[in-house]
């Protein structure tokens, strides 16, 4: 059975149609000027020329807010109702930044201690990756080494060599969407497997070339004590864009609500350089300062993470960058400290 | 799987008072399949969970070696504690954990053992002080130097006077300001390393306190020539979830919650923020 097809792209419509029909289908598409993810679209509002989604698909994995359990209270203490387990979705278009994101995010909620939440919704979703031919202003993950395009790692790859897609199968879940209508696909001809390589290291040739994470990790150490941060720190304005459309930015904070008689205890997204996030009961703040709070941002991307997982937490989709009150050029800095191009 | 975020009931035993604004409260699991598994070490924590409140990480106070139940010593201080003090015995609570490493207590065994404590600092301590009073033939010289900022600060004031009592162990006490009927030293913690002798051969410092006690206790210690290692601290932080993922506790590569929250001044002392 071949793993690598080609569809053409006329037929893109057809097989959404064929996809969304079993489960939730979530696919970008444009709203007020913007491309976005949504959930079940419909088919014709579905884009494909797009640098890339305004937020990644995170919050499908993450949400912004969730129900980790309800309560009730008696006198004999409380009882506590799981939410409903995840079901089986599909993403369409996620590009190659977005797929090594949720590879970093697995490295936080898996291990020994698992975050089900999480790691549910992971099982039970299938990714459709789609390769980048162009850079988008502010994008480095050739730098960092999580795009271009990607190799492996993936459910299913979609490559535009132009009339057609060529689709490279790499997991039985991927192998399910073809076979939902086979019909659809042809067997990618040599010709097409020589177009998409050829479409590939173009695409190389117009992002930097990447910088071994270790490497990184040492350049940033080197700069810990420069009056950069400072600066940086001074321009924060402490408004959390930067860490809500990271794809790679998963603190959170815990907290119960009562609502209709029913109580909640949520989680939501927190980041790291608002100036409650380490502050403790009594007042106590061991990260005071937003010199100290942007620095962290800094290091836990590109040099702490490094040393605890052996890979950075930052993909280059330069989402921050764009998203950002403060104007900060993340990947300006990524090179000013690090290099690359 | 289990669900790493699921508190366990507990029922509220008995409430002491400490000091004005701190209690003792004893826990036991209602599940009592829960109570026997439930196996801990000195210096790990637990999430404690109020229903409608949240969630706030504790050292668990009591010594492994009392079995059957759990003591948290909870001073008053935010929200969830806040709330905490207004429960009555025979309420219930939610009880995550335990977490973190706590302390090696193995690699204690016959050293001469250095606790320095600070205000609520000597709560996590006490787990381990009271491990060690009940294998006293399993550890050498046992010293206590703790401080507060007044007489009515002082916690554990009746088993400070036992521990005081057993042989090769002492206690000294002081006060950031006097009252009344206050006999003993006058002046924060580091101006009894002066009323005792304290040698670093074969000891371990165990130091837990406020951040500026840290960083002058420290300081004395590796004055009298403690080696960085023989230096064991225990980090208080916002600890959300306790197993890694919320990011709260992050200092530098390590999370408190996992690495911690007992930690040698050595593999500290480079990080940025750990001991502010």
């Amino acid at each position: 059975m071949a793993t690598v097809w080609e569809l053409d792209k006329a037929k893109v419509p057809q097989w959404l149609e064929v996809l969304r029909k079993d489960c939730e289908l979530i696919a970008p598409v444009k709203n007020y000027g913007e491309v976005l993810f949504m959930s079940s679209p419909e088919v014709s509002q579905v884009v494909l020329d797009y640098d890339n989604t305004l937020v990644p698909p995170k919050e499908f994995f993450l949400p912004p807010t969730e129900t980790m359990f309800s309560f009730t209270e008696s006198r004999a203490g409380f009882h506590i109702t799981l939410p409903e387990e995840a079901k089986n979705r599909i993403i369409f278009g996620v590009r190659p930044c977005d797929v090594n994101a949720l590879l970093i995010l697995d490295k936080v909620f898996n291990g020994e201690l698992r975050d089900e939440y999480y790691l549910s919704r992971r099982e039970k979703t299938t990714l459709i990756a789609l390769n980048c031919n162009q850079p988008g202003e502010k994008c480095f993950c050739g730098s960092v080494g999580a795009g271009p395009s990607l190799s492996g790692k993936f459910d299913i790859l979609l490559t535009d060599i132009g009339d057609v897609y060529f689709i490279e199968v790499g997991s039985a879940k991927g192998n399910e969407l073809i076979n939902k209508l086979p019909a659809l696909f042809r067997e990618a001809s040599q010709q097409s497997e020589e177009k998409k390589e050829a479409v590939v290291r173009q695409a190389q040739k117009l992002f930097a070339k990447p910088i071994d994470p270790l490497e990184v990790a040492k350049r940033m150490e080197a700069f810990f004590n420069d009056a950069k941060w400072t600066e940086l720190g001074e321009r924060c304005m402490e408004c959390g864009g930067c860490t809500y459309v990271c794809p790679t930015c998963y603190c959170f904070d815990v907290v119960d609500r009562i609502e209709n008689g029913k109580g909640l205890r949520l989680r939501y997204w927190d980041c790291c350089l608002l100036p409650g996030f380490t502050r403790m009961a009594g007042g106590l703040n061991p990260r005071g300062s937003k010199e100290a709070r942007m620095k962290q941002r800094f290091y836990h991307k590109w040099d702490y993470f490094v040393q605890r997982f052996g890979m950075l937490q930052c993909v280059g989709c330069g989402r921050c960058s764009k998203t950002a009150l403060c104007s900060i050029d993340w990947g300006g800095v990524f090179k000013s400290i690090v290099g690359g191009s | 799987m289990k669900n790493q975020y699921i508190p366990y009931p507990a029922v509220i035993k008995s409430i002491e008072r400490e000091t004005y604004d701190t209690l003792m409260f004893r826990l036991v699991f209602q599940d009592s399949h829960h109570q026997r598994e439930f196996q801990y070490q000195p210096g790990q924590f637990i999430e404690l969970y109020l229903p409608g409140y949240g969630e706030s990480p504790i050292s668990i106070t009591s010594s492994p070696t009392e079995k059957g139940y759990l003591e948290l010593c909870v001073r008053r201080v935010g929200w969830v504690t806040t709330a905490l003090h207004q429960l009555n015995e025979n309420d219930v609570v939610g009880i995550r954990g335990p977490f973190g490493n706590g302390f090696p207590v193995d690699r204690m065994t016959n050293k001469n053992l250095v606790f320095v404590a600070g205000g609520l600092g000597l709560a996590p301590l006490r787990s381990l002080i009271k491990t060690a009073f009940a294998q006293r033939q399993n550890f050498g010289r046992i010293t206590i130097l703790y401080g507060a900022r007044t007489p009515n600060d002082l916690l554990f004031q009746d088993e400070l006077t036992e521990w005081k009592d057993v042989d090769n162990s002492e206690v000294l006490l002081t006060v950031d300001v006097g009252s009344g009927d206050w006999r003993g030293n006058v002046g924060v913690v580091t101006t009894l390393f002066g009323k005792v002798t304290i040698s670093p051969m074969n000891a371990i410092a165990i130091v837990c306190g406020p951040p500026i006690m840290f960083r002058f206790v420290i300081r004395e210690l590796l004055k009298i020539g403690f080696p960085e290692k023989a230096i064991m601290l225990t980090l208080e932080r916002h600890m959300k979830c306790g197993i890694g993922k919320c990011g709260h506790c992050n200092i530098g590569p390590k999370y408190v919650c996992l690495d911690g929250p007992v930690f040698t001044y050595q593999e500290i002392e480079e990080l940025p923020e750990a001991l502010r």
